[in-house]
């Protein structure tokens, strides 16, 4: 790095900068500020923006734009000379003839509003140019947030993250009408967009144009004054402009008094495995906006319409505030103590009478990872069983089984900056667009700007497909076979990597021979895919540096899930794309903690850090340290669990943080097992449908309300800090098992999660040096944690996770999906949606989100509408072997021929997928194979309304193009660059009007 | 054998339950802070008897349209130039050094003193007396700080950018 390194001068200061920087990334890197209000959020798209004209400095007695000019070698830079300054000041003078001053009363005052600090810093007196209103109304449309035209200084910062972060390309300037401003799509109200709601533009507009509509008259101390005060008190202001400098002061004491009221805590997101961070702005129990920061180290200043839009939730009217105990038909009100004394008793009885294996414990990937460790040292320790899994079962236990039969680590082989810089990023039967929004964002951005090249295989057409290189379609199931065969036909080329095979890889020739049958032409016939298209993404692989390959439910929930994803680390084996920067197996954990729950042990056969419980020495460490002896065999897993029920061998069981009557495959048989349970508790925010079965109701509070940690899909162990006091009675789910634990004698004695943390790091050595110390603020840590505390962000650098730090090739068949009979002749895919979280507990307690998408939707091929008559809006009525459901259509091009798509956004049992669902499963791990599902249609209703808004940004119309497109501001009949206007206003009158 | 069940039966915790224990956590907090609340106590008798608490009362209850007015009658020409001239004035004395000022204060305090003596006497002064006091050390001193005063003032006329 050294020599690329030079030194130049910025006002008479030596600075150091980097090859390739400009002068104003080189300056603030220094310490040196220089304004430049379109350079305010660097992690922007393309880099620079040059619409705000603020950065001007003097570059040999030249005016120049800071942040479009490469700093070079022995330059002399002058920020701060009358001529600098006096390009800054006419630049500022520009925008504030688009944006009226009126801080104090302003909901953006608060200390980092980035237009009222560059005009405080260029000491701004008065208005050179008048203020005039733009002839536009301010746009309200949208549940979320509003654009005020009026007060859009035309700096695109927010059209840069629209197009080229968030990539969603709604956002334009149209810098050709006589008074430009920010359009959505082709000029529509916002609300009826290709607008994703992600925040995006809200988080950087750098004034208060783009603003939370939680934030209106929220913030301020005056800002809720109504409009027949607050609009004479502008016009007062403006007309006694006692200049801006006394203006300032005042908005600087109140901008100073909003901090003792607004609270800004850290916290992580729970809707979905990525792990954005961000801060929640509080006042009282209200929350006033989430406001990312470029220092988290996941999403920086992203999120999706659920992290930014979507914790209404917390202070929902139908929040659990109390335990609630069954009596009869009634479910009745009750204290902590009788509910924990009950259940203490019932379940001590049941251990007594049946034994310990007769009591089941299900656990939570949406609740930390403490809460997860304690739970399974509960069933362990004081219960004595080992039946103890979490909803991983449900969608990533086999890509984790995958990836531990070949590399060792169940896991993401590195971080999304790995997948953001790869050469090639394959997609496998994921929906990150959706499923995993901000993750999808930075592949979309790498191929839009980067030059990154995208394969998808994906029965739908869902985004990322739309925005693919190659998009392929095998047939339902088939992936085994054509991953299996592109890695022989790339052996057969020699294009495999030769070198790290011998070196790093076990089994080559039996894995080698097992290929055999997959040649082109039986991959042809069995997925569909031409034999063109298999040598197609081989060259591609080939030619790549790096490849990434993602993949999510669509692989893991059929009945070879495991097979499917090994035949995944296979490839990337074969082809060397393990262990080096921009490759690796990357399976997108679905929930924000599926990766941590596992990880701390509520798995049937692994203690904490995926050491088995079996092994003697392991256990033994265990049993030394919670003093007491510890069940040796594996427990059941939770297919396993609702299969005992049935059967009579489970009568007791408790469940926490898992709406499992609603996302369990075959609910009809999953509702019928609850109803055998001798005793059944469940501890949750809500009383969801699997509440519905309980003899005691836990209310649990959720992460708002409490302090913990979670672990997103790249391993990152990232804190959550307390936003609000836990609601009514409810309390943290690990206070709970603490109280629980104690009925029984435990004597545990937790004062905080960070205790819980020390102890699991102590006994499990892949999280040796993880401590709360280390998770301060935005830092995180990345596991394995070596003692020190140092992270690992990318694995298998020097070994794999085996004794002999060698992997494994794993030879895997083909297992042909799962057939209902000739009879349900349409396949019925099923999976997540962008707007509501998994069934909807959370995000549907939001008016804002319900507006957008409020209920499930079936996906019907325009071919297959056609031949069955149906149009959108029609109701149909589904039918599996397990059961029926009643949803409208949706006809549309993302799903083709006989392939239904029904997302299970629904509480509503006659509109849940699952009914649908068997109980088949993954052969190795017990994953349902809820996307191996068959049913007949039969048409109800031929018209009706769309299940669909139009409102919702499905519907839309984006326009893509790289950024603001300065160019044409350029190109403007009215505007003249700030050297020659200033030039030229010398020339009138002799000298300039601005000494400063 | 347990059915799904929905109906919730809350616990009503009475509304005088519920009472109590507000109460009691209020009581608490009064008691924690004994000193002060009476203190207020009385701060607030006296503010009753004096009547404020009435006007208070009534401004806080009328708020918006007081307010209203209040901002309308601020929002006039005359009082832009009232606030315009206030806030001009107040800088022009942050800008003023106030030694010289005091010097010049004093000065003008004894010219007032002996102006008032002058016209007290009523003394005509001829153009003889007149040219006679130019003589005089204390009228040189002062026609010399009025004529400095004249060419700064000059000199701020002329260049209006001063920042």
């Amino acid at each position: 790095m050294e020599e690329n390194t030079f030194s130049l001068k910025v006002n008479n200061t030596d600075i150091k900068a980097k090859n390739g920087q400009s002068i104003l990334e080189a300056a603030l890197e220094n310490n040196v500020y220089i304004p430049g209000i379109c350079s305010s959020q660097p992690d922007l798209g393309i880099g620079v923006i040059q619409t705000c004209d603020t950065c001007y400095v003097e570059v040999n007695g030249e005016l120049k734009r800071a942040c479009s000019t490469k700093a070079e070698p022995n330059m002399t830079v002058n920020s701060v000379s009358n001529s600098a300054k006096e390009a800054q000041l006419e630049g500022m003078q520009r925008i504030l003839k688009n944006h009226e001053l009126y801080c104090t009363v302003c909901d953006n005052n608060n200390g980092n509003c980035v237009v009222h600090n560059t005009a405080e810093y260029l000491e701004v007196e008065h208005q050179k140019y008048e203020f005039t209103p733009k002839p536009y109304p301010p746009d309200n449309s949208h549940p979320f947030y509003r654009y005020e035209p009026d007060q859009c200084i035309l700096c695109g910062l927010c059209v840069e993250a629209c197009q080229d972060l968030q990539v969603s390309e709604v956002l334009s300037i149209d810098w050709e009408r006589e008074q430009p401003r920010v359009i959505w799509d082709n000029d529509v109200p916002i609300d009826e967009s290709s607008c994703v709601s992600c925040g995006h533009c809200v988080t950087v507009c750098p004034c208060n144009a783009l603003m939370e509509k939680s934030m209106l008259g929220e913030a301020g101390y005056l800002t809720g004054m109504s409009k027949n005060m607050l609009e004479p008190m502008i016009d007062l202001t403006k007309e006694v402009e006692p200049g801006y400098k006394e203006i300032f002061t005042i908005s600087n004491v109140e901008a100073t008094m909003r901090e003792d009221r607004i609270n800004k805590t850290k916290t992580v997101c729970t809707y979905c495995g990525v792990g954005c961070s961000f801060e929640v702005w509080t006042k009282g129990r209200d929350i006033l906006r989430i406001q990312p920061q470029s220092d988290a180290p996941v999403n920086g200043i992203s999120t999706c319409v659920k992290g930014k839009f979507g914790w209404e939730f917390v202070n929902s009217e139908e929040r659990l505030t109390k335990p609630l105990i069954r009596k009869g038909d009634k479910f009745y009100e009750a204290t902590w103590d009788e509910a924990l004394n009950l259940m203490a008793e019932k379940f001590q009885e049941i251990k007594d009478k049946q034994g310990p294996d007769a009591l089941g414990f299900i656990s939570s990937s949406k609740c930390t990872n403490e809460e997860n460790y304690l739970f399974q040292k509960l069933a362990r320790s004081v219960f004595q069983t080992n039946n103890i899994d979490n909803c991983s079962r449900y969608c990533q236990t086999p890509a984790s089984t995958g990836l531990m039969r070949t590399v060792g680590i169940g896991g993401d082989s590195g971080t999304m900056e790995d997948i953001a810089t790869s050469d090639l990023v394959i997609v496998v039967g994921a929906n990150a667009s959706e499923s995993h929004p901000v993750l999808a964002t930075r592949i979309k951005r790498a191929n839009k700007l980067h030059g990154q090249k995208l394969i998808v295989s994906d029965l739908r057409k869902n985004e990322l497909a739309e925005r693919s290189d190659l998009y392929i379609h095998p047939k339902p199931g088939t992936d085994l076979v054509w991953i299996s065969a592109v890695t022989k036909y790339i052996l057969d080329q020699g294009w495999e990597d030769s070198s790290f095979l011998q070196e790093r890889v076990n089994n080559i020739e039996e894995y080698k021979q097992s290929l055999s049958k997959f040649t082109l032409e039986y991959a042809e016939e069995v997925t569909g895919l031409s034999q063109d298209t298999l040598i197609k993404v081989a060259e591609m692989i080939h030619e790549a540096k790096g490849t990434c390959i993602l993949w999510a439910m669509g692989v893991t929930q059929h009945l070879g899930g495991t097979d499917t994803s090994t035949a995944i680390a296979n490839l990337l084996l074969v082809t060397g794309n393990f262990g080096k920067p921009g490759a690796g197996a990357y399976p997108l954990r679905g929930h924000n903690n599926v990766q941590g729950a596992s990880d701390f042990g509520t798995m049937p056969n692994f203690l904490p850090g995926y050491e088995p419980i079996e092994n003697d020495e392991v256990r033994s460490r265990y049993e030394g340290a919670w003093g007491t002896k510890l069940p040796k065999h594996p427990g059941l897993n939770n297919h396993q669990i609702v299969e005992a029920i049935t059967d009579g061998r489970v009568n007791g069981m408790y469940l926490f943080g898992e709406e499992m009557a609603l996302v369990d495959s075959n609910i009809n048989y999953v509702h019928e097992a609850f109803e055998k349970l001798d005793f059944f508790v469940v501890q949750d925010i809500f009383f969801s449908k699997t509440a519905q079965f309980a003899d005691v109701v836990l209310p649990a509070a959720p992460s708002l309300e409490k302090d913990g940690t979670f672990t997103n899909t790249e391993r990152r162990i990232q804190r959550f800090y307390k936003v609000f006091e836990p609601l009514g009675d409810c309390k943290p789910d690990w206070e709970i098992f603490q109280e629980f634990a104690n009925k029984l004698g435990a004597n545990w004695n937790y004062s905080h999660p960070s205790e819980i943390m020390d102890e699991a790091a102590r006994l499990a050595p892949t999280f040796a040096g993880v401590s709360y110390e280390h998770l301060e603020g935005w830092d995180s840590q990345v596991w394995p944690v070596k003692p020190n505390g140092e992270s690992t962000p990318l694995l298998y650098k020097d070994k794999f996770k085996f004794v002999d730090g060698k992997a494994r090739l794993f030879p895997v068949d083909w297992t042909p999906p799962f057939e209902s009979g000739d009879e349900y002749d349409l396949h019925l895919n099923n999976g997540r949606l962008l707007e509501q979280f998994h069934e909807g507990n959370m995000t549907n307690k939001s008016e804002g989100i319900n507006h957008k998408v409020s209920n499930p939707w079936l996906e019907v091929s325009p071919e297959l509408a056609k031949e069955r008559n149906l149009e959108t809006g029609s109701l149909v009525r589904l039918t599996s072997p397990y059961g029926k459901v009643k949803v409208r259509v949706l006809v549309t091009n993302r799903v083709s021929g006989n392939e239904l798509y029904l997302p299970m956004n629904t509480t509503e049992n006659q509109k849940a997928v699952n009914k649908l669902t068997s109980s088949y499963y993954d052969k190795d791990t017990h994953t349902p194979n809820y996307k191996e599902t068959q049913v007949k249609l039969e048409l109800l209703e031929k018209e009706g309304e769309s299940p669909l808004p139009h409102h919702n940004h499905r519907f839309g119309n984006p326009q893509p193009h790289i950024g603001v497109e300065v160019e044409k501001k350029w190109n403007r009949s009215d505007f003249t660059p700030i050297p020659e206007a200033l030039k030229r206003e010398g020339d009138s009158d002799g000298k300039s009007n601005y000494a400063n | 054998m347990a059915k799904a069940i929905t109906q919730i039966e809350k616990k009503q915790k009475n509304l005088q339950e519920e009472r109590a224990e507000d109460l009691s956590a209020i009581v608490n907090q009064i008691a924690d802070n004994r000193e002060v609340i009476q203190d207020t106590l009385v701060i607030l008798q006296e503010l009753h008897e004096a009547g404020m608490i009435d006007m208070l009362k009534g401004f806080l209850r009328t708020r918006e349209k007081v307010g209203t007015i209040a901002i309308e009658q601020l929002n006039q020409p005359g009082m832009h130039n009232i606030i315009k001239n206030g806030m001009n004035t107040i800088g022009l004395l942050a800008n003023m050094n106030p030694d010289q000022l005091k010097a010049i204060f004093g000065g003008l305090n004894q010219g007032l003193e002996k102006a008032a003596k002058s016209t007290e006497s009523q003394e005509q002064l001829g153009m003889w007396g007149l040219m006679k006091s130019m003589k005089n050390p204390s009228v040189k001193t002062s026609l010399n700080t009025m004529v400095s005063f004249l060419e700064g003032m000059g000199d701020g006329l002329n260049n209006k950018e001063i920042h």
